[in-house]
Formats: C-alpha cells, structure tokens, sequence
C-alpha cells in the first residue's frame, strides 16, 4: 500500500519534470523567435551602432511618455484616469510613492495631473526624460569623427542635443538651458551621459516630475538587441528631491522611418487643448504659461 | 525715492521675457506687488525669493533703504499652498525692523509662469495686507 502510494508520488513527479521540461524548451524556442535575429550593429570604430545600417532608413521610438507609475487612480493625470493601472512592462519606473518628492515637489506633481499644462505642448524645448519621450521618432547621430553624439527629434520644438564625447569635463560657468549641457562616454556597449546646467523652465517628464537648476541626470542607453533600446536614468536634484531615483524604459526600432519636418509652432492647437474650447471634462481653467 | 522705485519696477517689468516660464519651486522667482493697512495706503514692494535644496532665502525691497532679508520661510504646499516668510532689516534712522508675512499662493493660477499670492503682512508691527504677483 505505502509503497504503491510512493510509486504514484514518483510518477506525478516524473510528469511534473517532463511538464517543466518541455515548458522551459517552450520558453527558449519562443525567446528565440521573439528575439531579433539582425545582430547589433556596430560603426566601424567598433562602437556600437544607434544609426540605421547603412542602405537604410528607421528611427527610435519611445515605449510609453511617463515615468512615473501611479499607486491609485488620484495620482494619475487625467488625460490617463481610463487606463491609470496599465502596467510597467520594463520595471524600470518607480511607483509615485516611491519617488522621494520634497514636499513642493510631490504637491505641484500632483497639482499637474489634473491641469496638464506642459511646457512641450506649447513648442518648449525639453530636456532629461522628456527629451527622449517624443513622438514620431527620435534620430541618434554618432559622429565619431567629431567625438559628438546628437540626439535629434521630429516632434515637440524639432530641436536637437549634442552629447561631447571627447572627454570633456563640463563647464563651469553654465548658461542654464532646457536640455543642459551633455558629456557621455561607453561603458562597455552601453551610452553613458552626464547631463547638468538645466534651466527651471521645463518639466522631466511628460507628467510633471519637477526641477530646479541643481538638476543632475546620469542616462544609460544600451541596444540590448536590433529593434530594442534599454534607457534608463537617474535623477538627482536635491532642490526637488530628497536623494535620487531612476525611472526607464523601452525604445523600439521603427524601420523604413524617417524624421521629418515638425514644426511644433504651426498651426499649434494646444491653446485650445490646455484652455479648453474642445477638451473633455478636464479642468483647464490654468493660465497658460507664456 | 517712489520715482526711483517705479523705475526698478517698470525694467523688472521688463524681464519676464528671460524669467518668465519659471517651473521650478513655486515661490522662487521676483515677485512685485503693493502691501498696506487699506486701499487708500499702498506701498509698491519688489520681493525676490531664492530656492536653495531646501530653504528659502532673498529679500524684500533689495537696495533701498527699507531692505529687508529673508531669514527664514516655509510653503505648506499639502495645506492649500500657505506661505510664511520672515524677514529683517533696518530702517534709515537705523532702527532694526521684522517683516512677516502669512499668505497664499492661489492655486487657480499655480501653474502660471505670473502666479499670485495674497495675504496679510506685518512691518515693524504695521499691520496691512499684500498682494504680489510673479515677474
């Protein structure tokens, strides 16, 4: 009888095992096909490449706009309330909860959820999260030549960023500017860049993280693959928060895109948007910022 | 004097085209305004708050007579945005004053780069009430 009972028990874990087993074979097939099969490609200077290859043409899109993930409901912008709790698939952003506000900080986050009166929306140039957030596609220009990176945008004020790569420190006297002032270097096939001298007259993200001019953003970019971009990036602004954090997120390779000519300026609806005159239910009695 | 002041006035006036679209910390900025005890009694007032990590500094009528530093300040930004701002200085027969000041920013206008803010204040035990708006 016991025995018989132990032979069942070896059985259903012999079925266990081959049901893991074939799970787990399952698992490596599908990431196999998921994954892309165009290798990385790389600039002849071996760096690793963000351009299109050469013949080609695509540009970089952002996963999602925000970087911020709501707890509840209330800590979500309006224009978002419908889909508040849509997950993180990256699990690189932090919960509002966990982002460590000053005080003023976390109170005028908040504050924008239910204004929504963005700087981006009205053609300003934008600068940490937000300047890697845009719509349409983003261009990453390596000019190894001149030791430079430049980060271009179709969308918002069809600005761009110059990152120095040439082992340049930052400088001392720095004109504070909306996207700051940029040096990175390779850690391996990751883009590290160290970005300071930020004026206070943008927001991080595209909800309404703040700043002050103490703002200092450290990015890392890494093409985990063909069609895929890792970024990440820490915040440290001791004017806005009380030590600093990290937030990401997914950047996907659209092929066969170009950037084009966006002009933010014309024909500019967000008057209207940010006012009212159109808008649905959300309370845009806020001045708009000049 | 009040000619030279309209004239500071009118160039911070002037400004908002570099200082405009502030989005920093909510109090940091130049902030002109007028402070009395009634409507008939109204002294034109320049006050320029600084944000540093996590005090608020600056002064009240820089560069008259009638400065005065900003020694201590606090927003309540979770109780409806109050402010309490104190400030010192001396007076012209070299008398020390306090100034203080309990207000409001109003949160209607928050988000505005020319924000507001009213409440009452206290100069050298006058009593009056402010209003100022950012610059």
């Amino acid at each position: 009888m016991r025995l018989g009972r132990i032979r069942n028990r070896m059985g259903t874990l012999q079925v266990a095992a081959v049901l893991v087993l074939a799970q787990a074979i399952s698992a490596a097939v599908f990431a196999q096909q998921s994954a892309s099969v165009r290798p990385i490609p790389r600039l002849p200077s071996g760096e690793v490449s963000f351009e299109a290859p050469p013949g080609e043409s695509g540009v970089w899109n952002r996963g999602d706009y925000r970087s911020v993930v709501p707890d509840i409901k209330e800590h979500a912008a309006l224009r978002n309330i419908g889909r508040w709790d849509t997950p993180d698939p990256t699990g690189l952003k932090p919960l509002f909860t966990a982002v460590p506000f000053q005080p003023w900080a976390k109170e005028l986050y908040l504050w924008r959820q239910q204004h929504e009166i963005e700087p981006y929306g009205r053609c300003k140039p934008t600068g940490a999260y937000r300047n890697i957030a845009v719509p349409y596609g983003t261009d990453i220009v390596q000019a190894t030549d001149e030791k430079k990176i430049y980060i271009f945008h179709t969308g918002g004020s069809h600005s761009f960023r110059t990152i120095y790569m040439d082992g340049r420190p930052h400088p001392t006297d720095l004109d504070p500017s909306y996207g700051g002032h940029s040096v990175g270097h390779w850690e391996g096939d990751t883009l590290v860049v160290d970005t300071v001298g930020f004026n206070e007259r943008g927001w991080i993200d595209a909800y309404g993280l703040p700043n002050t001019s103490k703002l200092h953003v450290v990015e890392k970019i890494t093409r985990v693959d063909f069609d895929r971009l890792n970024y990440e990036m820490t915040v440290n602004d001791p004017g806005a928060y009380t030590k600093s954090f990290s937030t990401g997120m997914d950047m996907r390779w659209t092929p066969e895109r170009e950037t084009f000519q966006f002009l933010c300026q014309d024909g500019n609806l967000a008057q209207e948007l940010m006012v009212g005159e159109g808008s649905s239910g959300i309370d845009r009695t806020s001045q708009i910022i000049p | 004097m009040m000619k030279i002041k309209s004239c500071l006035l009118g160039l911070l006036i002037l400004l908002p085209v570099a200082t405009s679209a502030q989005q920093g910390h909510p109090l940091a900025g130049i902030w002109l305004g007028d402070w009395g005890a009634a409507d008939s009694d109204r002294k034109q007032v320049v006050v320029e708050l600084t944000w540093t990590d996590t005090s608020l500094g600056g002064n009240i009528n820089p560069g008259y007579p009638d400065e005065a530093i900003i020694a201590s300040g606090k927003l309540d930004s979770a109780n409806g945005w109050k402010v309490h701002i104190e400030a010192a200085g001396t007076d012209e027969s070299g008398k020390a004053f306090t100034t203080i000041l309990d207000g409001q920013l109003h949160e209607s206008d928050l988000g505005s780069a020319n924000r507001t803010m009213t409440g009452s204040w206290n100069q050298g035990g006058v009593s009056g009430n402010f209003n100022l708006r950012r610059e």
